[in-house]
């Protein structure tokens, strides 16, 4: 586990290092992500300006589910995304081999090698944002809800991570995978607005088949005192399945890889 | 006249080689071609939702009723696949590594290369979007009035803001000769006509200032005007005056792209290629 730890902190000073030296691309990716979030607050004002609730959703609760949309987003874009990208990459090049045959645990070597700390600034926006809707929320903001925003927020992120690792590990057996991530694009934006308003077949698919709805409302459920201990426990053990189950279907992908050269 | 016939007859010549280019390509890769379609379906899914909620609460707001919604938005799908324009990228890449050089010795202005593309790229996605149009339909049952007239006012409105998003795109692209970040300005721009030109809403529902100032704006003519116009929320009187002034983006568009790619050509040649 200390090994873990220090061979992240080692990966993230060496992204560091690599993404300082574009600066003019930072300040483009922030100046980006605050417009395509003041974008989403002028979308918000234009839907509350005629009616109080969206299916039970005040606009302070829809602005803290934005803020951990963006909190996922950011992480996505900086941590899953690239590392997952380069996977594909190496096992169309053949220099995956080089991943496997080092001394650790190689889904924690491709997982986390690289992060695009750029990316990272759209999270940190985001928390702002979560936390300037929860300042508006009068009645929340106990200790029990901050943590259940918190927790959920964090086993969301593991969820996410799972479904990205199992979708990733499909390539040692169909190459061309990186088409099936514009999917994942596609639906993600459907966790820009609370479950609720969305038909049954739409909010099963993305709770239960790609889960990218759970990630934001969950969280902002929590923050708004709307989910209970039994809806977090089971939350914790769906994350945890699909964590245990995504690292053996890698497992089982790595045992099938014959490689580059054999 | 001859010689005016025989360049359009090399025009067509062009166009039928480009085009049946463009066509093999798209059936290369067309998992990845399908793919990308499903990004005109998920905005107009997710806005259908949060207006249908709202409405089932609040009721008819600005004469949009559940019925009239679901229309907006099912018809919404059709317009963004037909008004898709995405050569900003491309040109960009044609740019960077120099490849605009092989287009340009060719005996056609390389604009046409994008025209052929983005309409196979429309055609050939209709294999499989008329099937799920027809399923959307089927399920959402939308309110839409049928007429012939309508259909045609509709078609005609429709052509007409592929064409203005491919002349917008078009202009955007030109960019590229000056700056490699052409694409992060064109989605700026594009986000903004988002916004106020009836992607997120239909314009009726935006605040009153903002909706006098979309209603200028080429993004509404690109969405927003042949979207109403297939609805039935705009009169067909009313139709001729909105083509007008789409004609008029379009032309004007047209003078801003032939003034940016004489400029950029010379800056291209300039830079040794």
């Amino acid at each position: 586990m200390r090994e873990h730890l220090r061979l992240l902190g080692v990966f993230f000073k060496i992204s560091f290092q690599d993404d300082a030296a574009y600066r003019g691309e930072f300040w483009m990716r922030v100046l980006a992500t605050l417009y395509s979030l003041a974008g989403a607050v002028v979308g918000l004002w234009i839907l509350f300006s005629h009616t109080d609730r969206i299916a039970g959703w005040s606009m302070d609760e829809v602005l803290v589910l934005i803020g951990a949309f963006h909190i996922v987003s950011g992480v996505i874009r900086a941590v899953f995304a690239p590392n997952f990208q380069r996977i594909v990459d190496e096992v169309r090049d053949g220099t995956l081999d080089f991943v496997l045959t080092k001394p650790v645990s190689s889904q924690f070597l491709v997982s986390f090698r690289r992060i695009f700390v750029t990316a990272a600034t759209e999270s940190l926006m985001g928390l702002a944002l979560a936390l300037y809707g929860v300042g508006r929320l009068s009645a929340a903001a106990g200790a029990y809800t901050a943590f259940a925003f918190m927790f959920a927020l964090v086993l969301g992120l593991v969820v996410i991570y799972s479904f990205w690792l199992a979708l990733i590990t499909l390539v040692f057996w169909f190459v061309r995978i990186e088409n099936v991530t514009q999917i994942f694009w596609a639906l993600f934006e459907a966790g820009r607005y609370p479950l609720d308003i969305y038909p049954g077949w739409l909010r099963i698919l993305v709770t239960y088949i790609v889960p990218v709805g759970v990630v934001t409302t969950l969280p902002a459920q929590g923050i708004a005192g709307r989910l209970g201990a039994g809806s977090l426990a089971a939350f914790t053990l769906a994350a945890g399945i699909s964590l245990l189950a995504s690292s053996r279907f890698w497992r089982f992908g790595v045992a099938h890889y014959t490689s580059a050269s054999s | 006249m001859k010689p005016v016939f025989e360049a359009l007859q090399g025009l067509w010549r062009s166009y039928k080689a480009l085009f049946h280019l463009s066509w093999s390509e798209m059936l290369q890769y067309r998992a990845s071609v399908f793919l990308w379609t499903l990004w005109s379906l998920a905005g107009p899914m997710i806005h259908l939702s949060v207006w249908s909620s709202i409405v089932a609460v609040e009721g008819a707001l600005a004469g949009y009723d559940r019925g009239g919604i679901v229309a907006y938005f099912v018809v919404q799908s059709v317009v963004y696949h037909f008004t898709s324009a995405w050569q900003v990228w491309e040109f960009s890449y044609l740019i960077r590594n120099g490849t605009l050089s092989v287009r340009l010795l060719k005996p056609f202005d390389p604009s046409h290369h994008f025209v052929a593309n983005n309409v196979a790229f429309k055609l050939i996605n209709l294999v499989w979007l008329v099937p799920i149009w027809t399923g959307m339909y089927l399920y959402f049952r939308p309110e839409i009035p049928w007429s012939w007239e309508r259909v045609l006012a509709f078609a005609l409105a429709l052509t007409w803001a592929s064409v203005l998003m491919f002349m917008w795109t078009h202009c955007w692209s030109m960019l590229a000769f000056w700056t490699v970040r052409a694409s992060a300005f064109f989605e700026f721009a594009d986000a903004l006509g988002y916004l106020v030109g009836g992607g997120i809403a239909p314009v009726a529902l935006l605040p009153p200032a903002l909706q006098w100032i979309a209603r200028f704006l080429p993004h509404y003519f690109i969405a927003g005007f042949p979207i109403e116009v297939g609805i039935g929320a705009i009169d067909l009187a009313a139709v001729p005056s909105g083509m007008i002034v789409s004609s008029a983006w379009i032309a004007a568009l047209f003078v801003v792209y032939r003034k940016l790619w004489r400029l950029g050509l010379k800056r291209f040649g300039a830079v040794g290629a």
